[in-house]
């Protein structure tokens, strides 16, 4: 009996040595009777004043680690998990099942927006601007112009300042060098909405573009600097057609 | 008894008495506070606040844990923000099956052994951080009894390296215990062990204590 209480009372001190147990826990009365015990509670006290301390050590250590993990989390940028990640761990069948749910009702969304486009208020809308069969084809044709406008109006900013160009080189001539460069990138651009120039309803922008990208082409490919006359080759290439004012005629009616 | 509550923590089962979660019970549970459930709910969903409340709760605690272990402030702070940094990203991978903070602990020793790896050396002796250590806490203001407190410091560094002399295992429990402040059911969880298996490292290791330090216990009401 004696053996087992003291068995029982070695468990309690190891909690005690540790802070997992106060002295209220003890059994007072088994460490009055038995001096084995009472010699290892005071060995456990004495154990525990030294872990105590110790712990204590490392807790003055951590002080304001609180805050300055804040402030280091904080400037870092958390990447946000990828996508599918969502569907993995705890609850990623009910984020499933949300997902496909979600795609049916987009696909729904989508039948249904089409079966609307196909009334003759939305056809008479859509025919305005381009013929347009779908959500992505009309988002996809609002990019387009939107990027042939933009060569567009590059373009007729850089032939306005070549045209007005006061500069002089250091050998006979005007420097052109600057635009020599834009005019390379416009026609690398122009190349790119080629295909797009080609969409029906685009034969306006087309003709305009084929006459900008003459202009520049010519431009592109001349020396760093020009006889005052090249210039005016180039103006009146473009004079002959009105290509600058009807460039901007063109836009302002696309803008509105 | 015993085994059932640390099977119950093992689980993620709310168990008394410390309720709910034994988390929530130690930071209080305000009604701004998740839950443990609900923390990792957010944390799975990438949440940024979850992380600042994860960072609320644990820091510290996990902080003192390493810095146990690699005696240097700036060595445990960096390591402390890996180990939020990589609850973060894996929170995904935790399956509930037992509560979340052995769960960050294991992960908190097992960065702290890839470190030990990286840095191919053994846990830091901590002879050379003693005067250091010293110093720091005579700037924070603790003149009052300097005396006293070198005494305590060093008494402090005597029991580290006490414990580090230990066998691995008994190493493990006393600093998850002592700087962790993990309850003996939660370290079970933490270090795959049975109760049991707990009690009697912990006790083993204890007595390898009591002996090394035997020449500083009759000074130990310092």
């Amino acid at each position: 009996m004696s053996d087992e209480m003291c068995r029982s009372m070695e468990e309690q001190l190891d909690a005690y040595a540790v802070g997992l147990e106060g002295t209220q826990g003890l059994d007072r009365s088994h460490l009055e009777r038995c001096p084995r015990c009472a010699r290892a509670y005071r060995q456990a006290r004495d154990l525990r004043a030294l872990l105590d301390n110790y712990a204590r050590e490392a807790e003055a250590a951590s002080r304001g680690v609180e805050g300055e993990l804040q402030r280091r989390l904080s400037r870092t940028r958390l990447r946000p998990r990828p996508a599918w990640k969502l569907l993995r761990g705890r609850g990623a069948t009910f984020r499933l099942a949300a997902l496909a749910a979600g795609l049916a009702v987009a696909a729904f969304g989508l039948r249904h927006w089409r079966s609307i486009e196909s009334e003759p208020v939305q056809l008479e809308r859509a025919s305005q601007e381009a013929p347009e069969s779908d959500l992505v084809g009309v988002l996809e044709r609002k990019s387009q112009r939107r990027d042939i406008l933009q060569y567009m109006d590059r373009s007729r900013l850089l032939l306005l300042t070549l045209l007005d160009s006061q500069r002089e080189c250091l050998g006979p001539g005007i420097s052109i060098d600057q635009e020599k460069t834009l005019a390379r990138d416009l026609l690398y651009d122009k190349r790119l909405l080629d295909h797009s120039l080609k969409a029906p309803g685009r034969e306006d922008f087309k003709r305009i573009c084929d006459e900008l990208e003459a202009v520049l082409f010519d431009v592109a490919s001349s020396e760093a600097c020009v006889h005052p006359s090249r210039i005016r080759l180039w103006r009146s290439m473009l004079e002959s057609r009105s290509t600058l004012m009807r460039l901007s005629l063109l836009s302002r009616e696309a803008a509105t | 008894m015993a085994t059932a509550h640390a099977q119950q923590i093992c689980r993620g089962v709310p168990w008394s008495p410390r309720g709910a979660s034994g988390l929530s019970q130690r930071v209080g549970n305000g009604s701004d506070r998740m839950t443990d459930q609900e923390l990792i709910q957010a944390l799975q969903d990438g949440d940024s606040e979850a992380m600042r409340q994860l960072a609320e709760r644990f820091s510290r605690r996990i902080f003192k844990y390493l810095y146990g272990w690699v005696k240097n402030r700036e060595d445990a702070l960096d390591l402390t923000q890996e180990v939020l940094m990589r609850v973060y990203q894996k929170a995904d991978l935790f399956k509930g099956d037992s509560s979340l903070e052995p769960w960050i602990f294991k992960i908190a020793r097992n960065l702290f052994h890839d470190h030990l790896r990286r840095r191919n050396h053994k846990v830091h002796s901590g002879a050379q951080d003693l005067s250091e250590c010293l110093e720091n806490q005579l700037s924070q203001g603790r003149r009052s009894d300097p005396e006293g407190m070198a005494i305590r410091v060093e008494s402090a560094e005597r029991v580290r390296q006490a414990i580090l002399k230990l066998p691995k295992r008994q190493r493990e429990v006393v600093q998850l215990r002592l700087l962790a402040e993990m309850k003996l059911e939660e370290i079970a969880c933490a270090l795959d062990i049975s109760l049991g298996g707990v009690k009697s490292t912990l006790h083993n290791a204890l007595a390898r204590l009591r002996q090394e330090l035997s020449d500083l216990r009759e000074g130990a009401h310092v």
